[in-house]
């Protein structure tokens, strides 16, 4: 017995010495942002004798505008996303008729296309559509990319719904609206929450196709948009770094207080698979 | 008659599951423009003559001989391939120690402590960590040319190096725990009977003996996952090379899919990019097939 408290002694040390790691560039990034040019210069790792707190207001006014781009887009593809694959799922799940199998494969079976493949076909495609410079260009294929996830972990959980409670509603004459209204989604809350954090912490990561189909900059989301502000710093590190966190923040605030949903999620899509 | 059940005509059938193919309406809608079509133009256009704003031109597999002859397009496989080694050896090793040690801790509230905090490091956006390995690797201001004269090492240019790019761009994810994969091989552990690592306990079955024999056979699917996971992103992600060398010096830290981006918009070959997509996506899906198969016939 008491060999095995030390090793679970040896285990918390080596766990800790992973996370101080895993959160290295974080901290730097912490450190660096309360600090001013001269003590930058005399080396990264050394704690700020003074703290520059206005680092962050000179960061604050640059990041806001992208911000509020991410946020609106995030919040435009979690609601996309999740009524989109809730209705598909739930036909999926709770239905049967013909071509419904060959449809749920051929869903599924982009999960297997890499997301290189169809960028250069896309942006000729929303170009010809003329939905270059707008929202609609990042929210739509997110949308479409995101419920093909959700459409996998949705119709596995509705499809486990005990049949009776569908039974006792459709005595009741309720149309198939509000049966997926008010049975189905309320049953479903956590599995919907984990679709929603996801698809939120895609949409905020996304990088290259927001990219390449936005370089107008008011309405640029946060992560093309650090981009901007990283050359206008040039070799200002203090602010930049600040704009760093300013950057984080928000995607922190929602992924910590989902963390739940996040963790649970992706450990039950991990089992299925 | 063809059977005792009375089949409905398929249009009936269909007509009275109308509901449901109204539901899925929206979703198919989406992926026809969002996915399938562009999926369709890729594959088309790798056999097309496509440039800038001309019309495209079939030219058969002209591209594709042309990739197969194009130095540029080797040099970018050599790349992404150390990507790869290193993705699908450290990057599967390290989040299966991580749960092991895990799995080892005796209290429960710890485990999910360090297991949330693990999971945490996501929430710093991806790019945003990228930005400050750039400029960790900084030769001037950043720290490591700091950190390796520790080891007796002089400064490097790091990045801009042409030697030592390609290592920069690979070793920037220290400590290279995927957050998504820890849980994945996290998972599979918890699974484990406790009942069977008893009865390990009690045949006084060491640790090392319990890992190689009961752990690792019973999470080889979990492992199997994350292998594939991660040959899959190493394959295809660029935005690192992107943000953080745009490739270079030279073509030192160049991989397929930045060549290709870098055709598609740089160089508006769209043709060229396409079949290099096209390639990527051959590779990928023979590299699935094949780890599928192998991992498999392991476990019968």
């Amino acid at each position: 017995m008491r060999n095995q408290r030390a090793v679970s002694a040896v285990a918390a040390v080596l766990l800790s010495l992973f996370v101080f790691f895993s959160f290295f560039p974080v901290l730097i990034m912490l450190l660096t942002s309360v600090k001013s040019r001269l003590e930058i210069s005399l080396g990264i790792f050394r704690l700020p004798t003074d703290i520059r707190w206005d680092n962050y207001g000179r960061a604050f006014r640059k990041v806001i505008p992208y911000t509020g781009n991410s946020l609106l887009i995030a919040v435009a593809v979690v609601v996309g996303v999740l009524i989109v694959s809730s209705l598909a799922a739930y036909s999926l799940a709770r239905y049967r008729f013909p071509g419904r199998e060959p449809i749920y494969y051929s869903i599924i079976a982009l999960m297997m296309v890499p997301t290189v493949l169809v960028l250069i076909p896309m942006f000729k495609m929303v170009a010809a559509l003329h939905l270059l410079n707008s929202y609609w260009v990042v929210i739509l294929p997110q949308v479409a990319g995101g419920c093909v996830m959700a459409v996998f972990l949705l119709r596995s959980f509705f499809a486990g719904l005990p049949e009776e409670l569908f039974e006792s509603f459709r005595i009741d004459g309720a149309r198939e609206g509000t049966v997926l209204r008010s049975l189905v989604l309320p049953l479903s809350k956590p599995i919907l929450g984990t679709v929603a954090v996801l698809n939120f912490n895609t949409s905020w990561n996304d990088y290259i196709w927001p990219m390449v189909t936005i370089n107008k900059e008011s309405l640029k989301p946060i992560v093309t948009g650090i981009m901007s502000f990283t050359n206008d710093y040039s070799s200002d590190y203090g602010p930049m770094m600040a704009a760093y966190v300013l950057a984080s923040l928000p995607l922190m605030l929602v992924i910590g207080f989902s963390m739940r949903y996040f963790v649970d999620g992706l450990t039950s899509g991990a089992v299925k698979a | 008659m063809r059977g005792t059940e009375p089949r409905l005509p398929l249009w009936r059938s269909v007509y009275r599951a109308k509901h449901a193919y109204a539901f899925l309406l929206p979703l198919i809608a989406l992926l026809a423009i969002f996915s399938y079509y562009p999926i369709v133009m890729a594959l088309k256009m790798s056999f097309y003559q496509w440039k800038g704003g001309n019309e495209a031109i079939f030219n058969g597999l002209d591209n594709f001989r042309e990739l197969f002859s194009d130095p540029t397009f080797y040099r970018s496989l050599g790349n992404v391939f150390r990507f790869i080694l290193f993705d699908c050896t450290v990057g599967v090793l390290m989040p299966l120690l991580v749960a092991e040690l895990l799995f080892h801790l005796r209290s429960a509230r710890l485990q999910y402590a360090f297991r949330t905090m693990f999971v945490a490091t996501i929430t710093v956006p991806s790019v945003v960590v990228i930005l400050i390995w750039v400029f960790l690797y900084n030769p001037v201001v950043g720290g490591m040319n700091a950190v390796v004269s520790v080891l007796g090492i002089g400064p490097q240019l790091w990045l801009g190096g042409t030697s030592t790019a390609l290592g920069s761009v690979i070793l920037s994810g220290f400590p290279f725990i995927n957050p998504i994969y820890l849980l994945i091989i996290f998972a599979g552990l918890q699974a484990i009977p406790g009942s069977l690592i008893e009865a390990s306990v009690l045949e006084g079955c060491g640790r090392w003996r319990r890992f190689l024999s009961i752990d690792l056979p019973l999470v080889s699917g979990q492992l199997k996952l994350v292998f594939i996971l991660s040959v899959l992103h190493a394959m295809q992600s660029f935005y690192k090379p992107l943000i953080m060398t745009g490739g270079g010096p030279g073509d030192a830290t160049l991989v397929p899919g930045l060549y290709m981006f870098q055709s598609g918009f740089s160089r508006n070959d769209f043709g060229y990019a396409s079949t290099i997509g096209f390639v990527m996506l051959i590779a990928m899906l023979a590299i699935t097939f094949a780890t599928n198969k192998l991992v498999r016939s392991e476990n019968d």
